[in-house]
């Protein structure tokens, strides 16, 4: 009985892919001793064995809750991976703006710096939605979200990371000297190594949430992104600022994000004629480009993100 | 007493068991028994996943030991976990006079 019940166990963890060796040594140990208990209690051994099981739980019940409890601390663990990520790459960004005036061109492709755009949006949501859950174990429906948010956090920046190595080994021979670009080379591999990292994180935080989540559809909702945005900004005075104006760019995402987009164009332009001082035309197709890369990841990750409702 | 209910209380439950001496999972669920009258019955498989997490955050400590030739992990409270079990005991006591006080009107 309390062999088939471990058997049993076993199968149920591995298929929400938590992992079972120790656990399954402690529920030997527990179920045992219980049975042992309710035997000298004056129950035939095998009511005994039967008894103790029922008193365990089902093998599902606890496996399921089990499986989320690890689930919660390996997206947990994945959230931050991808903050050190994002922000090894941003250093490494910032190094390369502030360095030789050789290297202020970095990052090069345009892809490489979008892909960092939707990074930086994609780990906020995840940041958001991680610390209403601090300390506790995560929703199954939020879990999704967050194993989600840092996917596209993760996807991104190592498109990102790919791009500009790719951009940087296509450049002409000679124009960098070695020399210049040391530091910020190593720096720029070890960011790579860190985003790899956190890659690998990401991936097992999503199997792991996709194993245990019932009710997929329901963990990207915008409603449960502002909860746990109003779980976050717990000073009054945040809240009557953040949340009317979080609620209603989750109700009304497409003004939202057109409107964002149309600040993003009017920003880039700006900082484009007062940088380079070149022409406005220039500056304003730049910025157009910023504004159209905004509405394209929105269609295109909006939903993934919860920002937007899933189709009925 | 309704499962559910007691399962948000479980990591104070468990912290005060532990706060008596080191125990395996099966004495925990004992402590709590006996202690609460017989009033709290856990799903006794809830137990492991509280227990891990609770050593994942560092409010407990564990190894393992043998008996009876069978391998047994006990769990000790942590100088972190008695610090959470102190906290949680505060929350726990202005909740209940919270409580207690609506339900005075009744």
């Amino acid at each position: 009985m309390i062999g088939d019940y471990l058997d049993e166990l076993g199968r149920e963890l591995r298929r929400r892919r938590a992992p079972a060796a120790r656990l399954l040594r402690e529920v030997e140990d527990h179920l045992r001793e219980s049975a042992a208990e309710l035997h000298s209690s004056g129950l035939t051994h095998e009511q005994a064995e039967s008894q103790a099981v029922v008193r365990f739980g089902a093998a599902a019940t606890v496996a399921a809750r089990f499986a989320q409890a690890t689930a919660s601390a390996t997206a947990q663990r994945a959230v931050n991976a991808s903050t050190l990520a994002v922000a090894g790459y941003a250093a490494v960004l910032f190094g390369f703006a502030t360095g030789s005036q050789l290297l202020r061109d970095f990052p090069q492709g345009a892809p490489s710096f979008f892909a960092f755009q939707l990074a930086a949006v994609a780990l906020v949501v995840a940041l958001v939605r991680s610390w209403r859950w601090r300390g506790q174990v995560v929703a199954q429906s939020e879990l999704v979200a967050i194993a989600r948010a840092v996917a596209v956090a993760i996807g991104a920046l190592v498109v990102a990371a790919v791009s500009e190595t790719a951009v940087a080994l296509s450049r002409p021979a000679g124009v960098i000297a070695w020399s210049e670009a040391r530091y910020l080379t190593l720096a720029f591999a070890a960011a790579f190594v860190v985003v790899i990292a956190a890659a690998f994180s990401a991936v097992r935080a999503s199997a792991q949430a996709a194993a245990v989540a019932t009710l997929p559809t329901r963990a990207t909702s915008a409603e449960s992104l502002l909860d746990a945005l109003d779980a976050l900004t717990a000073r009054p005075l945040l809240r009557r600022l953040v949340r009317p104006l979080a609620r209603t760019m989750l109700r009304h995402p497409w003004p939202a994000t057109l409107l964002v987009a149309s600040a993003a164009f009017v920003a880039v332009t700006a900082v484009g004629l007062a940088g380079d001082g070149g022409s406005l035309a220039a500056a304003a197709a730049v910025g157009g480009l910023e504004a159209t890369v905004i509405v394209a990841a929105f269609a295109a990750f909006g939903r993934l993100l919860g920002l937007r409702p899933t189709a009925a | 007493m309704r499962r559910d209910v007691l399962k948000n209380h479980l990591e104070l439950l468990v912290l005060t068991a532990l706060e008596a001496g080191p125990g395996h999972g099966y004495s925990i669920i004992r402590a709590i028994r006996e202690r609460s009258g017989g009033e709290f019955e856990l799903l006794e498989g809830s137990l492991y996943p509280a227990l891990h997490r609770l050593e994942r955050d560092g409010l407990v400590t564990s190894s393992w030991s043998e008996v009876a030739g069978r391998k047994r992990r006990v769990y000790k409270l942590s100088r972190k976990g008695r610090a959470a079990l102190d906290e949680q005991e505060r929350d726990w006591r202005r909740f209940e006079r919270a409580v207690n006080l609506v339900l005075a009107d009744r």
